[in-house]
Order: structure tokens, then sequence, then C-alpha cells
């Protein structure tokens, strides 16, 4: 495939005219200089700061969770009371620990994790702007998640949420603990969201530059859009939903508790309304930027650009049509869970596509496994399993055995951490040296990487054994019988805490010890790669020409910088032809 | 149905044992569901060893090192793209069917099912029979269709039996249904077993929709008999209470006590849920201690008291417990609510009902009400 050569980047890195040390860190400082900032790189790195802090804490949850059972609690002597836990005295704790976990890690990490960390920091400059549509938005945006993030922790960690992340009616309204407050807390928390995806929405379509046309978006410009459709369009709908739980339970306005004429199954289906469209939230951004890593790592043209970027367009609106899905068992009638079935099916193909694009961009490439692309890998193999095992679940009759067992808690685990978390990880490693100016630890990066991918299957595979041979989620305790599998996926969850340590003191060395960054260390193609590192405050200096995001034409390894660069000889060369 | 043949694993007509992907195939419709399960893995399987090998393999002959280049190829190609979509549509199409077949035997009861009533509460199950018997387990008679019929007094509950694939959410105010065929007793027919001493062999029951504190406490055991047998065990069931001579009321208080009130009430003086009972029985039995009530003035318990405290749980709230328990009200009859009470008592004094009574036999209860 040929471009324009008139439209293809020349801005190499010394064409810049701004003074070495004029970075968008040091623009201005003092505490009021980051946290009124209208800068979207500075939101963008306060949203990582949060929401690394979220995970932090869920993933402590996590292995309370995974310490609790290790070993199943068993009876006293007399053979009817039962033995405390390991380290909670009944299920109350452990209820509420997991409620914990599950509402921190959807609410406060995987949703914002990429669209408004990453996406926030990348997003402008890969397309050439100086910032976002509405910066005050933004930041707007930025305080009503600190609001939200300190209420929901604050309301569960007092009030003792226990009802699941899902808030399940009539459990929900009749239940003691602080279920107001922590929906309070997800409804400010979904405005943020909203309105995040509505300037992400404003400036792809209005602020492109010159020259980008929809279809020179790099994909994870489109992948960043499909899922701001998405949080433009279902997140009223899970605040609406939190609003009504609030007025029954405040009110006793018989909406879904039948004990005072509602109905309990249509809170799941607005729950799953918006909550499943919300798992493409978490995903779609992840398959976003694969595209990215998969490129720039093989040094190849994306393969198949417009299958990938139509391929977020349909998710994101197929994703609409198969909430049903998580209730093949609630009630349901067997014709409206048929229909849901047939149109889930239909979702699995737009990511199978983007599986086979991803690797015939490998092939015959010149593949770096740098640490970001072990990360794409490893997100290959996790999602590829976390999709085929979404199969078993969509299929009507297999779903019935396996709802709500162990085999659901590791297949949306191997999407949520394997697909989002893996892809966040390895775009915070592809950005890093772009957001702090700083190279890490190749080798502790590719390792630590590696680690938590064993820790990570064996915290999460056995637990399909266990799930399809029916141990139910939720549990406190369990019957002997599943010891094994529960000892291996604990064993595993401390193996992936060492691993993500190991991640996290990596990129805190890099930032006292780290070699300052070129500008384009990768070889990447699109325009976050032009501007020095890390980025001036505007930038750029001058307004970026716009060609093909994955024109490589021209890109050679400079050793002096110790990154890649636009050689003019080179581009002036004939493209070499196609094999 | 045996779409598949070379995926049939054991093609052998005896039930299947429990391998790592299941346990035991216990009813008529598991190895079809199996089936289908064992179908999706192996596409599964073929499609992960197919994508991951590939990735392997280009990164490994196309990995960056001295004297390598990438290699330009088409950035796109029309034919293979398409082919790459058609290919999974089919797959995914047969799974949608195969899985809609297996679905509408899994929905669709037989007319003539033996029907049992289920209702479940935080956190126990009562199954009630037709003839009358009531208890915390499930047992059905082999080679019957059985349909479930099934309400909960509080919040969400989902009833779950692994060795027959079946599960149906349990909501409030309204009833859901499931429908079995056991395909073999839980012991050999010829054995001596009885299953009900040895659970281990009788299959399990789950809660797996999240209840609350003891949700994960809320099992119990499916016991598959043959129906001569089932229906000997039955009559006995429906029958206890009202034989004179078996039991004593306060030993038939106990029995009602275990199905009804053991999952929140403890027969000591500690707390589970609500109180042990160890307490109101030594007031009832001193006559003089008075108990405190979060929104009643002190009272000396009595028989009223305890009549009360099962039909209106809500009237009179102990101090320091939440007004959690549900109402029995219309679940325990007069003469069942009397058994209990003297249960309650005996606890503080074993002279309370421990003889056995003389009258007449009782009619069983009428089924299901």
């Amino acid at each position: 495939m040929s471009t324009t050569g008139t439209a293809t980047p020349d801005l190499v890195a010394d064409g810049h005219t701004a003074a070495p040390g004029d970075n968008y860190l040091t623009a201005s400082s003092g505490i009021k200089s980051w946290l009124f900032t209208l800068d979207h790189k500075r939101i963008g790195v306060m949203y990582l700061i949060g929401v690394l802090s979220a995970f932090t804490l869920g993933g402590l949850f996590a292995v309370l969770l995974r310490t609790e059972l290790a070993y199943p609690n068993g009876f006293l002597e007399d053979g009817i009371t039962r033995k405390p836990g390991q380290l909670f005295e009944n299920g109350a704790g452990y209820n509420q620990m997991f409620s914990l976990h599950g509402a921190i890690m959807v609410f406060l990490f995987i949703i914002p994790s990429i669209p408004a960390a990453l996406g926030n920091f990348v997003l402008p400059i890969m397309l050439g702007v100086k910032d976002v549509a509405f910066p005050r938005l933004n930041l707007f945006s930025f305080h009503l998640w600190i609001l939200g993030a300190i209420f929901f922790v604050a309301a569960l960690s007092t009030g003792g949420l226990d009802t699941g992340w899902t808030f399940y009616t009539p459990y929900s309204t009749t239940t003691d603990t602080g279920v107001i407050a922590a929906t309070m807390g997800a409804f400010v928390l979904g405005f943020s969201s909203i309105f995040t995806g509505l300037n992400f929405i404003v400036t792809v379509h209005k602020m492109r530059p010159p020259g980008m046309t929809w279809f020179r978006l790099p994909l994870f410009i489109w992948g960043l859009y499909a899922t701001a459709v998405i949080q433009v369009l279902a997140t009223p709908v899970l605040g609406i939903t939190l609003l009504l739980l609030i007025v029954e339970r405040l009110m006793q306005v018989g909406i879904f508790d039948p004990s005072i004429g509602g109905d309990p199954v249509l809170y799941q289906h607005f729950f799953w309304f918006y909550s499943h469209p919300a798992v493409y939230i978490m995903v779609l951004p992840g398959m976003a930027i694969i595209s990215e890593l998969i490129s720039t790592f093989s040094r190849k043209h994306i393969f198949g650009y417009r299958f990938i970027a139509m391929s977020s367009l349909s998710i994101a609106i197929f994703g609409f049509f198969v909430w049903g899905h998580h209730m093949f068992t609630s009630g349901q009638n067997p014709i409206t869970s048929t229909i849901f079935s047939a149109l889930t099916f239909s979702i699995a193909i737009p990511s199978a596509i983007k599986v086979f694009n991803w690797l015939t961009t490998m092939y015959k490439g010149d593949i770096s496994l740098a640490t970001p692309m072990v990360y794409a890998q490893g997100f290959m193999f996790l999602f590829l399993i976390g999709g085929l095992t979404g199969l078993f679940l969509g299929t009507l009759s297999t779903d019935i055995h396996l709802h709500d067992t162990y085999f659901v808690v590791a297949h949306f685990h191997y999407v949520m951490v394997g697909g989002t978390l893996w892809a966040f990880l390895g775009g915070l490693y592809y950005w890093w040296p772009k957001i702090s100016g700083r190279m890490y630890n190749e080798k502790m990066g590719v390792i630590a990487s590696l680690l938590a991918l064993f820790g990570f299957n064996l915290t999460f595979f056995p637990q399909f054994f266990m799930g399809s041979q029916g141990m139910p989620r939720r549990y406190f305790d369990y019957q002997p019988q599943w010891h094994i599998y529960h000892l291996l996926s604990t064993i595993g969850a401390y193996v992936l805490l060492v691993g993500l340590i190991m991640v996290a003191w990596n990129l805190i060395q890099s930032m006292r010890k780290g070699k300052p960054a070129p500008p384009n260390p990768w070889g990447g193609t699109t325009l976050e790669w032009d501007c020095t590192s890390p980025p001036p405050h505007a930038n750029f200096d001058i307004q970026p020409s716009v060609g093909d995001p994955y024109d490589r034409h021209g890109l050679r390894y400079d050793a002096q910088t110790e990154g890649y660069v636009r050689d003019p000889v080179l581009m002036a060369a004939p493209r070499p032809s196609i094999h | 149905m045996n779409l598949f043949p070379f995926l049939a694993l054991a093609a052998q007509s005896t039930p299947r044992a429990g391998n790592l992907f299941f346990p035991e195939e216990g009813s008529t419709v598991a190895r079809q569901i199996d089936d289908v399960f064992y179908f999706i893995l192996w596409v599964s399987i073929i499609s992960f060893v197919l994508c991951i090998g590939a990735g392997v393999w280009f990164m490994w002959k196309y990995r960056e090192r001295e004297g390598h280049q990438m290699i330009p190829t088409p950035s796109h190609s029309t034919r293979l793209e398409i082919t790459w979509t058609i290919v999974p549509t089919i797959l995914v199409a047969i799974m949608f069917w195969v899985g809609f077949d297996s679905f509408l035997h899994l929905r669709e009861a037989p007319s003539d099912s033996y029907e049992i009533e289920v209702i479940a509460r935080q956190w126990s199950w009562e199954f009630r029979y037709p003839n009358g018997a009531v208890d915390e387990h499930l047992h059905v008679p082999v080679g019957k269709p059985v349909k479930l019929i099934m309400t909960s007094t509080d919040v969400l509950h989902s009833l779950f039996i692994p060795a027959f694939r079946v599960k149906q959410d349990v909501v409030p105010g309204r009833y859901t249904t499931l429908w079995f065929e056991a395909l073999r007793t839980n012991a050999d027919e010829d054995t001596d077993v009885d299953i009900q001493e040895d659970r281990d062999l009788a299959f399990d029951l789950f809660c797996t929709e999240y209840c609350g504190q003891d949700h994960s406490f809320m099992n119990r055991k499916v016991f598959v008999y043959p129906q001569d047998q089932y229906d000997a065990i039955m009559r006995e069931k429906a029958n206890w209470l009202g034989k004179a001579g078996d039991l004593t009321p306060a030993e038939k208080g106990e029995r009602l006590y275990q199905s009804a009130c053991i999952s929140c009430h403890l027969p000591t003086g500690e707390t589970k849920i609500g109180p042990g009972f160890l307490e109101v029985s030594t007031a009832i039995a001193s006559g003089t201690t008075t108990l405190e009530f979060e929104n009643a003035p002190n009272l000396i318990p009595d028989e009223n008291y305890l009549r009360e405290s099962i039909l209106v749980p809500g009237a009179k709230v102990r101090k320091g417990f939440p007004n959690q328990m549900n109402s029995f009200q219309g679940q325990l009859d007069d003469k069942r609510i009397a058994y209990l009470i003297t249960y309650i008592k005996s606890l503080a004094d074993p002279q309370i009902g421990a003889e056995y009574e003389t009258l007449e036999e009782l009619t069983p209860a009428p089924a299901g009400e």
C-alpha cells in the first residue's frame, strides 16, 4: 500500500524549536499547577496515579480473598459447627471483601484505566493537536472522579457494602450495609466517565488536523472513539438504575423489591444494559493499544486497518444487544434467552478478526520482543483463552451449567485482567518514556511481565476446572474436593503479586535512575513519537502534517540517540516493492 | 443427540463417571450438554493452538536480529479477511444451534412430571413433597421426570445441581421451574448402603445466587432412590410428626428446628445470626427473668412470646439484633409451632416434652400448603 509522499510527517526531534528541558512536567510548578491544570497530559498523569492507587487497593483485597480460600474451613468435631475462616470469622467479612475487590477494580480501575489515564495523555498528541476539545470539562471530569472515588472508598470501607459489585436486588434493597453511599459514589464516577467520553468524541470529530481523515486515525484513537460512544450512551442507564435503587430504599417505592410490588429481574435488565457494554468500555481500548504495539514492534504496517477499525465500532454497537446473556438462568423467557444467545455469538466474530489481523501483521516482520511487545503477546495468549471460554457461556445449555460458577470467574478475569490489565501495562511501558522522559530497565521489564503471566495463569486456569465441576462463585467456604485447585490458585495470586511489584519497582526506579528517553525509542510511527520525550507543554510547535499513521518509510534506528528518526535520505529513496 | 461421534469420549450407555471437566453424569440431559461442551472445547483448543502456534512461529522466524529485515507484505487482503470472517461465523452458528437444541430439552418438562415445591430462604432450602413430607434435602425417584416449582421468601437464590447440569434462579414473588430425570441411584441398588447415612454418595445441591452472609452454607444434598424405596422413605417422612411412639415432642421440635431455624439460631446461648435459644429458654424456665427489646418494653418471655416471634418476628426485636427474620406464617401449622415451642423450652428444662405422646396418629399434613 502506498501513501502520498507529501503527507508523511517529517518532524524529526531536532526540528523542535523548544528549548531542551521545557516540557509539560517543568512548564510550571507547585501543587496547584497540577490540581487545576488544563493540560491533558497532566490530567492523564493524575488519573494514572489515581487508577494505580485504586488498583493497588483492589489487588490487596484480592490477595486477602485468595489467602482466605487457600484452605477449606470445615467443621468442628461435632460435625455441625463450622470453623472460622483463615482470615475472616464468618461469611460476612469475606462478602464485604469480595464486594470491595470487585467494585474498586471495576469502577475505579478497569473502566478509567486506559481511556482516562493513557487516553488523556496520548489521544491529543496522537491526533496532532494541543489538547482535547474541552480542557475545562476534562479537568472537571477528573475532579468528579476524585470526588466519586473518595466517596466510594469511604462508603465501602465504613458502610461495609456486601452486595457484590452488581448490587442485585432485592438483597441490595434490604441489606443493612452502605448501599446508598456506594451507589452515590458509582453515580458520580459515572458522570466522570460520561464527560471523558463526550470530550473524546468531540475532539475526534472536530479537531482532526488537515490531512487526518477518518481512515488515517491511529487505531488507538479508533478504539477510544468506539469506547467513548459506549460511555456516553450506556453510562446514563447505570446512573438512572442506581438512582431508582436509592429511591426504592429511601422512599419504599416498589421498583425492584417484590415485597413492595417491584420486580427484581427488572433490575438485572437495567444493570446489564449498562454493564455489558461496560465490558467493552474495559476491553476495546485494550485491543486498540495492542494494535499499536503489534505494528510498532513487528516493524510493519498494521494489516487490515479498516477491518480493525470497523470491528471496534461493530463491537461497540453489538455490545448493546447482548446484555441478556447474563440472565439465562434468571427466569427470563427462554425465547428471550435464545435471541440473546444468537446475538452474543455475533460479537465473537469482530474479536476473532482482530486476532487474525494482529497475527498477519507479525508475518514477515522484524519482531522485537521488547517489554511492551511481551505484554502484547501475553495479551493475545490470555485474551484468546478469555474469548474462547466465553463461547461456552454464550451457548445456552452449557451456560446453564456454568453460570455463577468459578468458570465464569476465570473467564472474566482472563478478559478483564488478561485483556485490559495486560494491554494497560503494555501501553504504560510503551508510552512510559514519553510520559516520564526516562527509559526503564528492559530486562527487568520482560522478566516481570513473564512472571506475572505465569502467576496469572496459575491463579485462574485451575478455576475453569473447579467451575465446570460445579464450584459456585462468591463462596466463603468450599468442599474438600476443590482444595487443590484453590490452593494452586492462591499460590498463583502470590506469584502474580511478586510480578506486579517488580513492574512497579521498575517504573519507580526508572524515574530515579533511568536514561533520558529519545523522542522515538521504539520506532513508533504515530505522531506522539514526533515530539520530545516528555512532550512540550503545547505538544507541537508547528502543526504536524499527517499521512498514513503506520507508514514506516524512512524510519531508521539512530545509534547515537538510541532511538528512531526519519532519515531524509531514506525518505527520498523509492519504496520497497511488496512481496 | 450424537452430532459429533468422534467426540463421544465414551460411547457406553452407562452414565459417565466424573472427570476433570464434569461431575458424574446424573441426569438424562447431562450427556447432551457435555457433548456440546466438548465440541466447543475442541474448536477452542484447535483455534488456540493455531493462533498461538502461528504467533510463536512468527516470533521465532521473524525475530529481530543482525541482517534480518522486515519484508513488506500487502497491508490488506479483502479475500483473506472475508475468509476469516466467514469461517468463525459458521463455527459460532453451529455452536449456537447445538446449544439451543439442548437448551430446549432442558427447559421443557414432560407433562407427567412428579412435582416438588421448593421454598428458598436465607439460608436454607425447604422441599415440599406431594404427600405432605417436608425436608431440607431433595429426595427423588430414579428414572422419573421431576419438576421443581420454586419460589423464595426473601432475596434471590439459585438452585444448582452440578451432577444434573441444571440451574435456575429462585425469585421472590414469582415461581420459576426446572426439571430433570435422574439416571441412576446414589448407591448400587443391590447393596445395603444407606445413602442418608453415607452422604458423600448423594449429589450436591448448591445455592448459586449470592444471598448474603451464609450463602456458601446454603448447600444440601440430592438423594436418588429406586421408586419403591422412595415411596417408603417419603411415607416415613410425611408421617414422622404424627406418629406417637417414635419421637418425643421435644425431639419432634428439634427436627423442626433443624429444618427451619438452624441456619440462624443455635441451641446454646451463643449468637449465630439471631440470638441463641438457650437464653430465652432459661428465662421462661425461671419465670422472672426479663428480656430487652429494640422496639418493645421489657418482658418476661412465655409461650405467647415464642409464638409471636415465629409468626411476626418484627413485633419484638431483641436488643442488639437487626430486624432480619422472615415470618413463618403459613409455613408452620399450630401443631408444628407447639412442638417447636416445646423444644425451645426443653433446652433449659430437659423434663419438658420428654415423654412420648399417646395420642392417635395424625393424618399427614396436606401437600404443599
